[in-house]
């Protein structure tokens, strides 16, 4: 290895022993049956006591590894070399005996999904307890249960108590990583790595998580080794940032160098291309093609196929890290020598994206939704009695027009993907309309609706589980066509044409869907949904199972697409930021309803509802300025259950500003300014924040509202 | 939980009410006349005979519509009448009743055995995977459901019984629990080697898919000790799956128990069933398989109930 001496020290350049955690040419190799996988290359850190470190990658980076490395807990097939020490011991080469004691003791971790991380067969309490005993055998059960609930109550969860003896799936998704979190402070280790800890989470989950996350840090003093791919996380809370890639650390450095000051490719394109929800981006930079999944024995750069300043020297040579500042690295033959502009009229940006909003609001629109209504009877006991009804949907109104895009954004449990399969008619409505170009699919026989659904397309979430994996390309893209009664040469002529308009070629016709990455995936997906020239695409959170970098890739082609193939979208999201970039105008769900909808940047810039002020507060900004001046407005507790709505306001229970009134009051949806609706009370004015609000209006309501929760 | 057994209960007994229709239309598809194969023949001839068939024909209430009669079936049932064997010449409840102590020994003692053997060591073939212990107790496994009981029993009355006269050959002990003992070797030792390679297999997969899951990689995050992971967290998630398979075999487990029962003249029912299908004694072939639709459905109930007392999601899913 030509790195040994490059290790980065600490952020004040502090040496080797004083780190509590460093790592020195971690090297980690898989054997495979397609032979032997290079995971993580020479990758050195230092993680300073008390310290947030995050290590951001996308899938295949090797950040997973790392820490699996760093708590010995890699399978047999792993060959793992270099040095790990703790507080100067060294970690490598420890029997899984002596592991054990330092596990949950000294290092612990909370991992990414709660609900398969904790054992759900026995309760949450017994499994905080087991991590105490793990450690300190002699410890009384009274004693150790009494710990238990303790830990559950700094980590927010309310009655903890009573929580204690639940199980996993007892507890809500944000509950879960709460006690996740209880579980891995349990010993107040010394270092905490959180590994994606809020990735399936909605935002203002993600809010109360990380908020969590960070008071157990203040109670225990941990220093946090924060995995995830998310560059706003990031930004919100980490000290110092380490940017990885096939298994390289690309480059390392404070967080305010790193998002301000990059001196990498790599980071450069990853910075570039995410939607913000803080500012409209009109168009987002590309990286070119995806991140690899199995790096072999590296010559040259990794990144240097998707680089768009790569010479011939990247190919050949893997690039030293080279402090480009103080405590700041980045692995690149050019680090020091070039700034990385982008050149704006090069093939890496896409199509700028045209303002359109006044001139399609008189076009006649595609789809008009009113008063839509959608309740599901819970079927219980022996007779199938309904003894509940799930209010999906109440009474919702939407209109799109031609070549228009709909953002519909909520969190889970806010009716946006029942909305789409009603729209499909996947689901029949239990009352309101629904016109497609001026006609009530209701009404329509199952041949016409047959017909109809040329028109009207879906694209799914997951393109690893909607294609079909025994059907080449052209057999899945061809598939609508044929149904449709297209001749072989018509439709095979189509295939190309269509592979062609989603960045694929003629030659990807014969493949399999395994043979290609999830973006080239998704691609395909899209291609099959446009194969019959529909005027309607709706998409069901099209990009939350791809890598960011590849996220960018196809937001823009569905940017082009629009134009090309005269579309209008009704795009569904939990990403606010991703909605943002996409759509013109949006529409804000909780509960069944639309709280509030806009043109989106009316929307963005000047939210009324509450509701969307605190949803937008809580999406981590990949800006550390800005995301340290963020007011975030945690909202608490969970989205309600939708079996049992509460009356008036549906938010009020969870609403910073609710009053009297709206407990017993139910808002109508109202327009406050062209285009512009809300369904509040006392909706926000333009530049006023729900903190001024608060203060101004400090009433009796939120105090009695206090006063019932003790 | 008690909403839960309710409805698992509820649902049971359609099931039992459709056995117990289709064992009754059994009996009525039966070829001949009941009757004529009760009465002593010298009893039917002449025209008395026709009139005395005709008074019995009455007087057993064969002449109700088939719907009373099935009511009147099951009213027998509920007391405990399944019926009089033609062959054997007594009631089908008191043959099967002597005999069932046997045979619930011979299956339960083979189920207990086989389980104690194969549950440690598929666990343990699962944590050493692809080990020499790991192929060898594949390799065991895979013969033993490979070569049939029935040549298991031989074999083992040959050497065991024949050449080296350490075991009794056949039969039940009667002399204490000693003797008893004996005699229980070789007929539980073959049946259970038949049941040891399906739960044997069952145990590995299971335990695999269990160690591959993320909350035992959790569990070892947080120091846990490997007994602890093991014996807590793998063998608890594990334990569903073999569970199941352990009652869900339960009615291949009866066939394997008659086969077993006539090769070592254990005088469980297994003997009286085989000699039931030979001379084609309906009543009691409808008896015994009442009895064991019966005896599936309860072991069902305890496996619903194992279950739920194992996995808290269950209780509210129902």
């Amino acid at each position: 290895m030509t790195e040994q001496r490059e290790a980065p020290g600490g952020p004040n350049g502090s040496g080797l022993e004083d780190s509590l955690l460093s790592v020195r040419d971690l090297t980690v190799r898989f054997r495979t049956t397609e032979g032997e996988v290079h995971a993580v290359n020479g990758l050195s850190l230092d993680l300073e006591k008390g310290e947030t470190l995050a290590i951001v990658g996308e899938s295949g980076s090797g950040k997973s590894v790392t820490s699996l490395a760093i708590m010995g807990l890699l399978p047999g097939e792993a060959t793992v070399e270099g040095s790990v020490k703790f507080d100067g011991r060294e970690l490598l080469g420890l029997s899984d005996r002596k592991m054990r004691r330092l596990r949950g003791r000294d290092i612990s971790m909370v991992f990414q999904d709660a609900m398969t991380s904790l054992d759900p067969v026995f309760t949450v309490g017994n499994q905080i307890i087991e991590t105490i005993k793990a450690h300190n055998p002699s410890i009384g059960a009274k004693d150790a249960r009494a710990r238990a609930v303790e830990l559950l109550d700094v980590v927010g969860i309310a009655a903890p108590h009573r929580r204690v003896d639940d199980f996993p799936h007892e507890m809500s998704g944000g509950m879960r990583q709460r006690a996740m979190i209880a579980v891995a402070i349990a010993n107040e280790p010394s270092v905490l790595i959180a590994d994606e800890p809020t990735t399936a989470l909605d935002v203002t989950i993600q809010a109360q998580v990380m908020e969590a996350l960070a008071l157990a840090q203040d109670a225990t003093g941990a220093a946090i080794l924060l995995i995830t791919h998310d560059l706003g996380l990031v930004a919100s809370y980490a000290d110092r940032v380490l940017v990885m890639y096939g298994g390289f650390a690309f480059e390392m450095g404070q967080a305010d160098e790193v998002f301000y000051r990059s001196k990498n490719p790599y980071t450069l394109g990853l910075l570039n291309s995410i939607p913000r929800a803080d500012r409209r981006d009109e168009q987002l930079q590309l990286i070119r093609g995806a991140p690899p999944t199995a790096v072999r024995k590296p010559v040259g750069c990794v990144f240097a196929p998707r680089c768009d300043f790569a010479e011939d020297v990247c190919a050949e040579q893997v690039p030293p890290l080279i402090e480009v500042g103080s405590g700041h690295h980045s692995r690149c033959h050019f680090a020091s020598s070039s700034d990385f502009i982008v050149d704006e009229t090069d093939g890496g940006v896409a199509d700028l994206r045209s303002r359109r909003s006044i001139e399609y609001e008189e076009a006649a629109p595609v789809l008009e939704v009113k008063n839509l209504v959608k309740h599901f009877p819970v079927r219980d006991g022996f007779f199938k009695r309904s003894t509940a009804v799930v209010k999906a949907v109440n009474g919702v109104d939407l209109t799109v027009g031609k070549q228009e895009s709909l953002g519909i954004v909520g969190e889970s449990g806010s009716g946006k993907t029942t909305v789409a399969r009603c729209i499909l008619r996947m689901t029949e409505p239990t009352s309101g309309s629904i016109k497609f170009k001026g006609l009530e699919i209701q009404d329509l026989e199952e041949s016409e609706m047959r017909e109809l659904r040329k028109d009207l397309q879906l694209v799914f979430q997951d393109p690893y589980a909607s294609l079909n994996p025994r059907m080449t390309v052209r057999e899945i893209v061809a598939e609508p066509l044929k149904i449709h009664g297209w001749s072989k040469s018509e439709s095979r002529k189509r295939v190309v044409e269509l592979l062609e308009a989603v960045g694929l070629s003629e030659g990807h016709l014969t493949r399999y869907p395994h043979e290609f990455s999830g973006g080239q995936r998704q691609r395909i997906g899209i291609a099959r949904s446009l194969s019959l020239g529909p005027s309607l695409l709706i998409l069901d959170e099209p990009v939350s199972a791809l890598d960011v970098s590849v996220q960018a890739q196809v937001l823009n082609m569905l940017d082009s697409l629009q134009a090309a193939f005269d579309l209008a979208y009704i795009y569904i999201a939990h990403d606010l930021s991703v909605v943002r970039h996409v759509s013109d105008r949006v529409a804000v769900m909780y509960l069944g309803e639309v709280v509030e909808t806009a043109d989106s940047d009316q929307l963005y810039e000047s939210p009324a509802h509450p509701y969307t002020h605190s949803l937008l507060s809580a999406v981590p900004v990949p800006d550390p300025t800005s995301a340290r001046s963020q007011k975030r407005i945690v909202l608490e507790g969970d989205i309600p259950d939708p079996s049992d709505l509460p009356g008036g306001c549906a938010f009020h229970t969870r609403c910073p500003i609710a009053q009297d009134t709206c407990e017993v009051e139910k808002p109508p949806l109202r327009s406050i300014a062209d285009g512009h609706m809300v369904a509040c009370h006392f909706f926000l004015e333009p530049g006023e924040t729900l903190e001024n609000r608060r203060a101004k209006t400090i009433n009796q309501y939120q105090l009695k509202k206090n006063v019932d929760q003790y | 939980m008690g909403r839960y057994m309710t409805r698992r209960l509820m649902t049971a007994i359609p099931v039992v009410a459709g056995i117990m229709l289709l064992s009754f239309l059994l009996v009525q598809s039966m070829p001949g006349d009941p009757l004529r194969m009760l009465v002593p023949p010298d009893l039917l001839q002449g025209p008395e005979g026709e009139a005395f068939l005709e008074a019995q024909r009455e007087r057993f209430g064969l002449n109700d519509p088939v719907i009373i009669q099935f009511f009147h079936w099951v009213g027998e049932l509920f007391q405990g009448n399944l019926g009089f064997s033609f062959h054997l010449g007594a009631p089908v409840t008191e043959i099967l009743g002597d005999r069932a102590g046997p045979t619930l020994i011979l299956m339960g003692g083979s189920m207990i055995v086989a389980l104690t053997l194969a549950v440690p060591v598929g666990l343990m073939a699962a944590l050493r995977r692809n080990s020499a212990f790991d192929y060898t107790a594949s390799a065991v496994g895979m013969s033993v459901i490979a070569i049939p009981s029935f040549f298991t029993a031989l074999a083992a009355i040959y050497i065991f019984g024949v050449k080296l006269r350490w075991l009794p050959p056949g039969g039940m002990g009667q002399d204490g629990f000693g003797d008893f003992l004996i005699h229980a070797i070789m007929p539980i030792g073959v049946l259970s080697a038949a049941l040891f390679g399906p739960y044997m297999r069952y145990t590995r997969q299971s335990a695999l898919e269990v160690l591959n899951e993320p909350y035992i990689t959790a569990a070892r995050a947080r120091g846990a000790s490997r007994r602890l992971v093991v014996g807590k967290h793998t063998l608890k998630n594990a334990a569903i799956p073999i569970a199941t398979v352990t009652i869900v075999q339960i009615p291949l487990l009866v066939g394997g128990a008659i086969v077993i029962e006539t090769m070592f003249s254990w005088p469980g029912t297994g003997l009286v069933v085989f000699n039931a299908i030979t001379t084609r004694d309906f009543p009691v072939i409808i008896g015994f398989t009442l009895v064991v639709a019966l005896i599936v459905v309860v072991s069902q109930l305890f496996l619903d109930l194992f279950i739920a007392w194992l996995d808290p999601r269950v209780r509210i899913e129902g």
